[in-house]
């Protein structure tokens, strides 16, 4: 019996020695835990707390970001540069694209499928906060074009423009990305939650929000309407499937 | 404490927490991960409608012919008014509740997503720690195999457990070589405890059992190809084919531990270069119709036989390595298997090949010199066999109807086990002692038309033919280059096969010669004719003349002849008829005799010994009593003196009845041995005193019957025989009285 006690006791000291399995378990609780208490506040208006979830996320990806310098393992430091990326995001922070350039250069050939599901993240997550940023430049935008006269909504319509080619370039990249996602060993619900995002960047965000606000500041609507229409017919070769995509897609006037 | 298991104690803890450490890690890592939502544009009606009616698929309704918001629209935007505003977001909400959709298209939320897809992720992180344990467990029971009980169970699974600690990395790391390694160690491990338990008797060291896990299976993983298509296609033609090839194998080394465990020779290693070869082989034919798993595995379990019976057969003759050899011997069989053609099947086609290697194999020692492949001699065997019955199915013959699928196969070990105990008949005449029996009885199954043999009749037939072609080689069954049908053996099988047919066809009912009589009769002539070839060659006339008047005389006497009787004159006869001499003359004898009168005073046996009198008398003096003219069949002198003493005796019998008359049964049958023997050296005599000799017969008959409280028929025939001489000596018959014939019985006369 004593036998069996120091042998685990012996185990326990060497298994316990790298504490790294600890803290990314804790790092990654803790990433969804502060993210779903942004959801639950932004959802409520409550901004004070929301505000304190997005310190917490910026405090993660920061302490996050410095564990994954200190990893040797180039998975754990995917791992945490993952955690890093994602809170950085969701916290607004401008260091989400260092924490995902750094990570992302990990994810070579040989590496992306050694951690499929955090290297595809770190591949994709950059574009989506890109496109979050460009769902709060429509918000606002649009907001200020209809606050004002009718004859100054024209005045908008450069930012708008600007605004929709935003749209436009991060589904071209987001695309290009999903074919080596695709290709991995991640699992195939991320692919599907990637699509439903890439559907709602492509249905709603360009095609609804992007050319409405274009039409609102009186901006260049057939060529945004071409632009969507030649974007689903790629969207569609690439494999993907949206509503907007499905059957036969309507080809606009003099495009 | 013993030191080395000190260390080994330490060495395993720590291979044991890095393992865990590792799994921490890999689970941590592994983790459901949150993956966010996109944020929503704010929603306001005026921005959805514009974006909504801008749409290709619904500018129709605001713009153009016949749109019905068009009111509402102007240019590409909604008209600056609430009520516009609020009429297309109706419209829109309209539109799309009609098609079953939402105005707020497809929204995401935020989900746990896992890292690997559960179809291409690596092993479980406990089960790598489980794997680590199990593999300090392997190195400690491979070490120390009492720890698991005795018995051969306990030093199989030792030995396993060493060959798969060697296969299981410390680094954790199960590359698919890895694990195609212990997939096959582990059918190894079930089809050995099988096979174990089957044989639980068996008992052998430990350092034997590693050696032939290591020969019999390294080789076959080391060849595990590199790239993945190959390994692909190499893992499924293992996965189907080791797990039984495995138990073929095991099974044969429990059968001969001898060979495999105890000797010099290193019998594993022939395992080893035999399974490479069975997955090599399998891999480049693969596994399908035309030559499936079970036809493989059993050319295996033949050639581990000939492993287990001949060892040294396996040690790469003529100048080839075990492997080539193995290879050379897996790939001519299934060459041959490939090419067969109906009735023989994948099954049936490897039954014969057992059949050859088995044969061969126990035969081999005659005629292997170390150059020979033999294993090419033993295909070569099948092919030619399977080739000549394929050959009979070609031409129309219902093969299947005369044999079943065992007797076709003990028909192929019958000759290959004949054929082979002659070494000289396969080495020195490239096949054509067996080409020519094959093509002798395939000849005669041809000519078999009306079936009058069965499967089990041929069996028989070939049995004697390849015995006596082994006995005698290069007689009966010599085969002419210019004429390969014209086979002493097959004519004279073909001939008997021909009267027989014959016979049917004229009087089915009373016809013999089919079935066992029929074999038998084929027996008879291949027995008799295989050291007499020339003369049999010579005289296949007198052959066929005997076998038609056999036919004849049984035929025509069905109620005193029948098969057995065929058979013994047949056997009887034959000889002469071989050399030519025909006796024909005492059957047309016979036959007319018969014909002549009611015969039913002598039975079958009476009348086979009256023609073996015949027979005597006929080589004692030929050409005599027995004289047949062509011209008059009917004038033999024998059959007339037959018929004379029939006659009388029927009369007899009819006027006195059997309780006066004597000359029936035993007694007729005594009268006419005498008579044919005393006429036999002058037939001329008997020919001039026709009528004393008859008057002699009714004499004696009208004397017994009146006197028949004193007389019989001992004396009947004692004064019979005396008074016989007498006529032939142109004596004359004397008054018969009864002085006289008591003087006679006295031996005065």
């Amino acid at each position: 019996m004593m036998t069996l006690q120091r042998f685990l006791l012996v185990f326990f000291v060497v298994a316990m020695t790298g504490c790294t399995a600890f803290q990314l378990r804790d790092a990654n609780q803790a990433l969804t835990i502060h993210y779903q208490a942004l959801e639950s506040a932004q959802k409520n208006a409550q901004w004070r707390i929301a505000e304190d979830a997005r310190v917490s996320l910026d405090n993660l990806a920061k302490d996050s970001a410095a564990q994954a310098e200190k990893e040797s393992d180039a998975r754990n430091k995917i791992a945490f540069y993952r955690v890093a990326t994602i809170a950085t995001w969701q916290s607004e922070s401008s260091e989400l694209s260092g924490y995902a350039a750094k990570g992302g250069k990990l994810c070579d050939g040989e590496n992306f499928n050694k951690a499929p599901r955090d290297c595809s993240m770190l591949t994709v997550v950059p574009v989506l906060a890109a496109v979050d940023q460009t769902s709060a430049g429509i918000s606002q935008v649009d907001k200020q074009a209809r606050s004002g006269p009718p004859d100054e909504r024209p005045n908008y319509a450069p930012q708008a423009e600007k605004l929709f080619t935003d749209l436009k370039n991060n589904l071209d990249i987001i695309l290009s990305r999903r074919t080596l996602i695709m290709s991995s060993n991640v699992h195939p619900e991320f692919v599907l939650e990637m699509d439903k995002r890439i559907e709602d960047l492509l249905c709603q965000k360009m095609e609804i929000n992007g050319v409405g606000l274009l039409s609102t500041t009186r901006g260049n609507v057939p060529q945004a309407v071409c632009t969507v229409y030649n974007a689903k017919k790629t969207a569609k070769q690439a494999g993907l499937k949206a509503s907007c995509t499905a059957g036969e897609i309507a080809q606009p006037a003099n495009c | 404490m013993n030191p080395t298991l000190l260390l080994f104690g330490v060495q395993s803890v720590t291979r044991l927490a890095r393992a865990g450490r590792e799994a921490l890690e890999q689970s941590a890592r592994d983790e459901p991960a949150i993956f966010p939502a996109l944020k929503a544009v704010d929603f306001n009606t005026e921005n959805f409608v514009n974006g909504y009616f801008n749409k290709p698929e619904n500018s129709k309704y605001v713009t153009g012919d016949g749109a019905v918001y068009a009111e509402y629209w102007d240019g590409f935007a909604v008209k600056l008014e609430p009520s516009s505003i609020d009429a297309l977001y109706t419209a829109a909400v309209s539109l799309e509740t009609a098609k079953g959709g939402s105005i707020y298209g497809t929204s995401t939320s935020a989900v746990l997503i896992n890292q690997w897809d559960p179809k291409k992720g690596p092993i479980s992180p406990w089960a790598r720690v489980v794997l680590t344990a199990g593999d300090i467990v392997l190195d400690y029971v491979g070490n120390n195999p009492g720890i698991i009980g005795g018995g051969s169970g306990a030093v199989l699974v030792s030995a396993y457990a060493s060959n798969l600690a060697k296969l299981i990395p410390d680094s954790g790391e199960f590359g698919s070589k890895e694990q195609f390694g212990q997939r096959i160690l582990g059918v190894f491990l079930r089809a050995g405890l099988e096979t174990l338990s089957e044989n639980s008797s068996w008992v052998a060291s430990e350092k034997h059992i590693q050696e032939l896990i290591t020969s019999s299976l390294q080789p076959v993983i080391d060849q595990f190809p590199d790239d993945l298509s190959g390994q692909l296609h190499w893992q499924a033609v293992t996965d189907a084919i080791v797990g039984p090839a495995a138990k073929v194998m095991l099974t044969t080394v429990a059968n001969s531990p001898t060979t495999f465990l105890g000797s010099d020779f290193s019998g594993d290693k022939a395992l080893g270069a035999l399974t490479t070869a069975l997955l090599t082989q399998a891999a480049e034919t693969g596994l399908d119709e035309q030559f499936t798993q079970e036809g493989l595995l059993g050319l295996y379990q033949a050639a581990l036989g000939v492993v287990a019976e001949k060892p040294q057969l396996f040690v790469g003759a003529g100048g080839r390595t075990q492997d080539q050899f193995a290879k050379d011997l897996l790939s001519g069989f299934a060459t041959v298997l490939q090419n067969m053609q109906p009735p023989f099947d994948n099954e049936l086609s490897t039954e014969l090949v057992k059949v050859a290697l088995s044969t061969v194999g126990q035969n081999v020692h005659r005629f292997a010199d170390g150059s020979n492949a033999w294993e090419k001699t033993a295909a070569d065997l099948v092919k030619t066999f399977t080739d000549s019955f394929s050959e009979i199915v070609g031409s129309g013959k219902p093969l299947d109807s005369v044999f079943s699928r065992p007797q076709l196969i003990e028909l192929g070990r019958v000759l290959l086990t004949n054929i082979s105990a002659s070494p000289s008949m396969i080495l020195e005449s490239n096949n054509a002692s067996l080409e020519g029996i094959l093509v002798a009885i395939t000849n005669a199954m041809k000519a078999d038309e009306h079936l009058l043999l069965s499967g089990n009749d041929w069996i028989e037939i070939v049995a004697i033919a390849s015995k006596e072609a082994a006995a005698n080689p290069g007689r009966l069954f010599d085969l002419d280059a210019d004429n390969p049908d014209d086979i002493l053996a097959g004519q004279l099988i073909t001939l008997v096969l021909n009267a027989a047919s014959e016979a049917i066809t004229t009087n089915k009912d009373k016809a013999v010669l089919f079935g066992n009589t029929l074999k038998e009769a084929i027996a008879i002539v291949l027995q008799s004719s295989s050291g007499k070839a020339k003369e049999a060659l010579e005289n296949l006339q007198q052959v066929q003349q005997l076998l038609q008047s056999l036919n004849a005389l049984v035929a025509g006497n069905s109620g005193q002849f029948g098969s057995e009787e065929w058979l013994e004159l047949f056997q009887s006869l034959l000889g002469k008829a071989l050399e030519g001499q025909s006796e024909q003359g005492v059957l047309v004898a016979v036959m007319n005799a018969m014909n002549a009168v009611d015969d039913a005073l002598l039975s079958g046996g009476d009348w086979m010994q009256i023609i073996e009198v015949a027979i005597q008398e006929a080589a004692a003096n030929p050409g005599r009593l027995f004289n047949l003219d062509e011209a008059n069949p009917d004038d033999i002198l024998a059959g007339q003196l037959i018929t004379l003493l029939l006659d009388a005796a029927n009369e007899t019998v009819t006027a006195n009845g059997k309780d006066k008359a004597v000359l029936f049964g035993d007694t007729l049958k005594e009268a006419v041995s005498i008579v044919l023997r005393t006429t036999s050296g002058n037939a001329l005599a008997a020919k001039e005193h026709i009528t004393e000799i008859k008057q002699l017969v009714v004499s004696l008959n009208e004397f017994v019957a009146t006197n028949n409280t004193q007389y019989g028929s001992k004396e009947w025939l004692r004064v019979f025989r005396v008074l016989m001489g007498g006529v032939l000596e142109n004596k004359g018959v004397p008054p018969l009285v009864v002085d006289q014939v008591d003087d006679i019985l006295r031996g005065g006369f």
